[in-house]
Parts: structure tokens; sequence; C-alpha cells
């Protein structure tokens, strides 16, 4: 250890450390650069004395390449850097080091570093095999998915926020997690946070409960990549939605890549505050549709092939004609077939998976009646029952109403008078004026489309 | 149960009970003393189960019996009394009187049955081992030790003093370590030692040291299983041994120390205390610059200034920087006696410094800490 005199080393320390505080804000600099004392140094390494292992590991992974380039420019030493905390550092022992206290210890930069990676794999929470080559495009998806990938190649700066939405089991969370893996595989370093709205209102009552509301923000306001899974559940919960407003905004300026996956469009969620939709959409926002039938087949070669499964091309055509909305049925009905095979031995056939699966294409769907869709809409955009048959003519009322009138004629095939009337009286040349106008912004507004599309999916599956 | 007895006497044993039971009151009755009386006297037991301490004083006895209660407020009511005898009685359901002058209290005993009472030395024929040793010396070991006990729970055998036999015949040894400093005194005994030596903890070595008092002549100890008792006047105070063993204390007593320095103890201390001031507050780091005849001390507390004093010493020693935690130096010089000398032997700036004084029979072994 040293042999020159403490004074030297701590002016040793100023030097290294007067750079940084010019650079780093003054927060920072208080708070991460300030609290760390010199303790020893020779030719190869420089101890530092830090307050516990979490600034450590901060610091490390913060500040380390800065310091250590200044503190090479100042001491002309290549040094590694080894933090010690807790109050045994500097006090000699008599009988040796004793077993460590909770809150001291030694710990070379480099084995920070290490455990910190190991320790972020396992605590970003994403899904192992959601990545990119796993997900299947079609037209359906293609969209979506040139914009996360797009988003996972410049994070923060391109699309932000991210909003994925589309009905169950089309793939949303896979896309997400996709980003979540291409951002890590880039860059090691990155924090990227995945989590269900369900598990954020969870972690956020369980830290309002134990008074730790303030870590919780914290750690999750230093994530560079948040993703937030079915934020539609974030319906109705207003603390949870105050709290993730604010967190928005600062991983927002903080340039962090926010991406939610809903099955609404951000404006259409109910019980969402509309400060938190209009952010949501502020953004990219991509949908994702059902597949086609191409590639309904195309998901269930790549299931099969993942799974080792022998999946005949008709039989996969068969199951794709089956199962058309949900990518998640139609996996099951491939889990189910090739369970039902290797149980009783058999090879996996059309006759089987007929059997199986049930005979037919899926049956012609009777079109939905008149309150099946009021009844949709009502709930959709949130309105009182009845709202679409009185005079009020608020925007999102009225908005709606046109809808109705849209859906009666393209799905019902409903007569102009007969759905005027059924709206509250109205006059045949309202409900033509109404199905032309959401036709024309269709065309012009891809977002409505995509909530006029989902509808139509809905309803049209009954 | 029914006893006269003076104020002054029932006043000291009441106030030695203070620090035997239990504060902690994880079990209720061990707040409790309890109350005995014979014919002509009346002791009074007090534990916490660790440690035990019986007294007893003679006293006008009317009738004979038994009772517990709350050791605190016993205390309280005869500190705050000016009476010359105080009264205490046992009433129905366990209650007690207590009673001076004008004065009555009742006060809600415990059945003394439920008192746990005093540990049997000697019990389950366990190996025993008895000295004897000058009251002043023993008073003078426990003091010169006691201070370097560790605190730290989580090191359960550091939490006492440990005797043994010393090299030389006939003479016992104590040694109390925290694990950064070391205490170690020889003085002579007769009798025996228990054969692999045992540690006694604080608390009940603490409780000796106010024993001991003005007690002068000869003091008999008793290890027995795992007990020590020890009888001193009307007192018997018995403790239950620390577990665990000791370390191997002899290996970090260092053999040579080349750079010797002889400094008086009075200035030393003075010094130390003025320059630690401005030593941070959880180290108490103080920097030690050795030359030739100057031993120049020095503390900096980044967020108060720094402190610089230069003393003159007896020291032909290599030049050398070295720190110390001064508290641990404090303590040491504190219990030395004023207007000696005292020599320290250092190794180099990473190996401990041995300090010893007047008194051949003692040593302090003290690790260094890097400034």
């Amino acid at each position: 250890m040293d042999k020159s005199s403490g004074t030297n080393l701590k002016s040793l320390w100023e030097q290294t450390v007067a750079p940084l505080r010019e650079r780093l804000d003054s927060t920072d600099y208080t708070t991460w650069i300030e609290p760390m004392k010199p303790l020893a140094a020779d030719d190869r390494s420089v101890e530092i004395a830090v307050p516990n292992r979490m600034f450590a590991a901060w610091v490390e992974e913060n500040f380390l390449d800065e310091l250590s380039d200044s503190w090479v420019r100042a001491s002309g030493r290549n040094s590694r850097f080894h933090f010690s905390w807790g109050d045994v550092a500097p006090q000699g022992e008599l009988f040796g080091r004793p077993a460590p206290a909770a809150d001291s210890g030694h710990e070379t930069a480099e084995k920070l570093a290490q455990e910190l990676k190991q320790s972020r794999r396992r605590t970003t929470g994403l899904i192992e095999r959601y990545d990119f080559t796993s997900f299947v495009v079609g037209p359906n998806n293609q969209f979506a998915r040139a914009a996360a990938m797009a988003v996972s190649g410049q994070p923060g700066t391109l699309y932000n926020p991210f909003f994925v939405f589309g009905g169950v089991g089309l793939g949303k969370t896979h896309l997400a997690n996709a980003i979540g893996h291409s951002v890590l595989a880039e860059n090691p370093s990155a924090r990227v946070l995945f989590m269900s709205a369900d598990a954020f209102t969870n972690r956020l009552i369980d830290a309002i409960s134990h008074n730790k509301v303030q870590e919780f923000k914290n750690r999750i306001r230093r994530v560079d990549v948040l993703i937030i899974d079915d934020v539609q559940f974030l319906a109705g919960r207003e603390r949870t939605q105050q709290e993730f407003f604010h967190i928005f905004n600062a991983l927002y300026e903080r340039g962090s890549q926010i991406i939610l996956t809903s099955d609404k469009y951000p404006n259409e969620m109910q019980g969402v505050e509309e400060r938190l939709c209009n952010r949501f959409g502020s953004g990219l926002v991509a949908d994702i549709q059902p597949p086609d039938a191409e590639t309904r087949v195309a998901i269930l070669e790549r299931k099969a092939k993942e799974e080792r499964i022998h999946l005949p091309l008709d039989v996969a055509t068969h199951i794709a004609e089956r199962f058309d909305s949900n990518i998640r049925d139609l996996e099951g009905a491939l889990t189910r077939l090739s369970a039902w095979a290797s149980l009783n031995r058999c090879e996996i056939t059309l006759d089987l998976a007929a059997n199986l699966l049930g005979e037919t294409a899926p049956s012609e769907r009777r079109p939905p009646t008149f309150d099946e869709i009021e009844a949709r809409l009502t709930t959709y955009f949130g309105l009182k029952p009845g709202d679409l048959k009185a005079r009020r003519r608020t925007r999102k009322i009225s908005d709606a109403r046109q809808v109705a009138m849209f859906l009666m004629r393209s799905l019902a095939g409903a007569s102009f008078p007969a759905i005027g009337e059924h709206l509250g009286g109205r006059d045949h040349s309202t409900v033509v004026h109404g199905c032309g106008a959401v036709r024309k912004r269709c065309e012009k507004d891809a977002r409505f489309r995509a909530v006029v599309e989902t509808l139509v999916r809905e309803l049209g599956c009954g | 149960m029914n006893v006269t007895i003076e104020r002054e006497a029932i006043l000291r044993i009441l106030g030695r009970t203070q620090g035997v039971v239990d504060k902690r009151h994880s079990m209720a009755v061990l707040t409790n003393a309890l109350v005995e009386v014979h014919d002509k006297e009346i002791s009074i037991v007090a534990t916490d189960l660790e440690v035990s301490l019986k007294q007893t004083a003679p006293a006008q006895v009317g009738e004979p019996g038994k009772a517990a209660a709350s050791a605190r407020t016993l205390f309280e009511i005869v500190r705050e009394s000016s009476a010359d005898e105080i009264r205490l009685r046992t009433l129905d359901n366990q209650w007690v009187e207590v009673s001076y002058g004008k004065s009555n209290f009742k006060l809600m005993g415990i059945d003394p049955e439920e008192y746990p009472g005093m540990p049997k030395a000697g019990a389950n024929g366990a190996q025993s081992a008895t000295f004897e040793v000058a009251a002043g010396d023993l008073g003078e070991m426990v003091r010169k030790t006691i201070f370097a006990v560790s605190a730290d729970d989580t090191r359960s055998n550091l939490a006492g003093v440990y005797i043994t036999k010393s090299k030389k015949k006939n003479q016992i040894r104590m040694v109390a370590t925290d694990g950064h400093r070391l205490a170690v005194i020889d003085r002579p005994i007769t009798g025996t030692l228990p054969e692999n030596g045992a540690i006694l903890p604080r608390k009940g070595l603490a409780e000796i040291g106010k024993m001991l008092g003005e007690e002068t002549g000869k003091v008999g100890i008793t290890v027995s299983g795992n007990e020590a008792m020890i009888t001193v006047g009307d007192s018997v105070l018995s403790m239950r041994l620390v577990e665990g063993s000791f370390p191997d204390y002899q290996k970090v007593i260092p053999k040579e120390t080349p750079n010797r320095m002889t400094v008086s103890r009075d200035d030393f201390l003075h010094t130390l205390r003025r320059v630690s001031i401005l030593s941070s507050e959880r180290a108490r780091g103080v920097r030690f610059r050795l030359s030739e005849g100057t031993l120049e001390l020095s503390a900096n507390n980044p967020d108060m200034g720094e402190a610089k004093e230069e003393l003159a010493v007896d020291y032909g020693g290599a030049e050398m920087e070295i720190g110390f935690n001064a508290k641990y130096l404090i303590d040491v010089l504190g219990v030395l006696p004023e207007g000696g000398n005292v020599e320290i032997g250092f190794g180099d700036e990473l190996s401990p410094g041995v300090l010893s004084g007047d008194d051949a029979g003692y040593r302090y072994v003290v690790m260094p800490m890097r400034i």
C-alpha cells in the first residue's frame, strides 16, 4: 500500500475528481463522488471507501470509466479500483478479517461489474424465448415488428413511447420482450425492466405498505428501457396511475425508452386518466391484427419445429383455418394434438386433427345484433348505457355513434333507416353521413382505423 | 414475613441489584428481586439468569418468610426515604408492604416460589476449580481489561474476559479483546485455575468491579461447570460462563517490536484527546509520525478540519508513519496511573503496536488503521 504520505493520496484524489465536478450535474457529484474517500494506493491498485455495497455498484456502473480515466491522468498509474465499505476496512484486525458484517465488505470493481451483469439478467423480468427470431412476421404485424426493431436499434430516441396494441394472443408481449432482448444484446449493461401492469400495481402496493415508495420509484426511474405489459389493467387504479404518470415523465425526460402494450388504443382505455392516455399515444402506436391464413400456418410450422413435432402441411392448414383469431388458441390446438398423438403413439394426421379439434372450418357466424354492437361500443368508449341513443353530442359520443352506424351497416348489413331508428330516431341521411365519415377517417387516420378494425374483429368473432 | 432493616444497608443492597435485574424485560419475573428473611438476617437476590447476585445483611426479624417485588420500585421507595429504618412485611396475595416514618407503600408482588433464585455452583458433579486472589489485584485486573471486551454481539466468544494460567507459576492471566486491541494482565493467586480456562461475561465482571469497592484482603473465586462464583463479604455473585473458545491470543502479541517509543502517560493522553477532536467520529483515526525524539500526532476530518501537535518522546527507531484509533489508546491510558511513563513498541505501519507501562504484568496490543 501507499508508502507516500496520505496527504499526497488525498491531493491525487482531489485532482481525480475535480474534472468530474465540472462535468457531472451537482446532485450526482454530491451524491456519488463526494462521499468516496481514498484509503490507499500503490502502483497497481487504488482503494476507495464508500458507504455501502449498493453505492459501490452504482459508482462502478455510472462513473467508473470517467474516474479511472481521470485517475490515470492525475496519478500516471493505470490502477485497478477496489471499493471498501462498512467500518472494518481501515481498522486492522488482530485475528484476521472477521466474517464481514452485512453492511461491510470489500470488492474489486471488476467483480462488482460482473455480479451486476448477472443480477441484471435475472431482474429484467424478460421472457427468455420471446425474441425477434422467434417472432413470425406476416402482413398483420409487419408494421409493428418493423417499428419494434427500429425502437430497439435506437432506444429512447426514435419512437418514445412505443405503444403496441392488439387483441388477446396476437403477440404484443412477444414483441415487447423482443425489444428488451435486442437492446440487451446490443448493450449488455443497459437496464431493462419488463413487468405487467398488474405486477407494477402489486409492487407499488407492497412499497406503499412498507413505506418504500421512494425506493420503488427510484429503482424504476433508473431503467433505460421500461416495458409495461397490458397497460389497460391500470384502469381504475388511481394511485397507481398517478405514480406511473410521474415515473413515465421522469423516464421520458431522462431519455429512457418506454414500451407499452394494451388490448385497446390509448385513448380508448376506460378508467385511465386522460393525461396518461395522451402520453401513451404521444409516440408511435402500432397495432397487431390477427394473422392471415398463411401467417397462421407459418406460426404453426415454427412452433412444430421448436417442439420437434412432425406436422404435415394439410394438418397445419386445417388448424390454421379452424383457429383464426388468436395465436394462443392456435398454438394450444397444436399442443393438444401433439400431446394426444404422443400419448396414443400415433401420427398426427388430418383425420386425427379433424376428430380432436372439430371437423369444420369456423362456422358461418351470424352477424352481430344492434344490441351487441351497442353494448360493445358503450363499454369500449366508456359511455353510459343509452348514450348512443340520446341527443347528446359530445365529441366522444358522436364519434362512437358514427362508429356504431358504420358497424351496424357493415357487420349487421342493416338499412340506413333501421339504424337511424335504433339510434334514437335519427334521420337516415344522418346515418349515411356517419358511415361515410367513418370510412373517410379510416383512410386518413391510422389510429382510428386500427380502433375500428379491432371492433370489427371482436364483433365479427361474436 | 416481617422484618426491619437499616435504611443505609438495604439502600446499598437494592442499589446493587439495579445493575443485575433484566433491563430488557424479556421475562417479567426477572424485573423483581427476591427477599428472603431468616433468623437475624435478610438476603436479597437479583438475577437475569446470566448473572445472579445475593446480598445478605443483619436485620430485626419479626417473622421469617419470602417475598418478591419489583427491584426498581423497592429501590426508589427506599432511596426517597429519610427514615433510619425500613420495614418490609408481606400481606395477602403476594402484596408487599414497605413502611417508614409516616409513609406506607403497598406493592403488587409475585409468588416468591416463581423466582429463579441462585444457581448452585458445583451442581451436576462438574469439575470445579477454586482460587483466591487479592481484592486489590482483582479490581485492577477487571479495570485494566474490561474496556477491551468486544461490544459486537456477533462475536460472542469475545464478549467476556478470558481467565487462564499465566506462564509464571501461581499466576492468573486475564485477557480481553474485541479483535482490534487486546489487554493482557497477570497477577498472583493461590489455589487452582480451571484447566482449559474460562470466559467470564462482561456484565458479571462489571459487577465484580462494583462489589469489590473498598474491599481488602483475599477474594475466592470458584469455577464450576458453566458457572463462576465469587464471594465478597456478605455478597455472592454467580455468573454463567461465555460459551465458545477464546481465540489464540498469544499468536497476535508481537514477539519483537524494533521501534520503541517512551512517552509521559499524561502528555500522551492529553495530546491524543486534543488531536482526536478533529478525527472522524466513527473511526477516530489519528496519524502518528515518528522521528528521532519527536512524535507528531495529526488528525483530519474532511467535514471539520485538521489538528496537529508535536510531542517530545524518547524515540530512536526508524522514521515511520502509522495510524491508530485514538479511542483505543485513550482507553488504555485512562487505566494507567498518572505520572508514569508508557512504552509503545512498533513493527511497521501494518503491524500491531504493543503498549506497556510501569506495570510489568500488563500489556496492551493494538492494531493500527490505514489512514
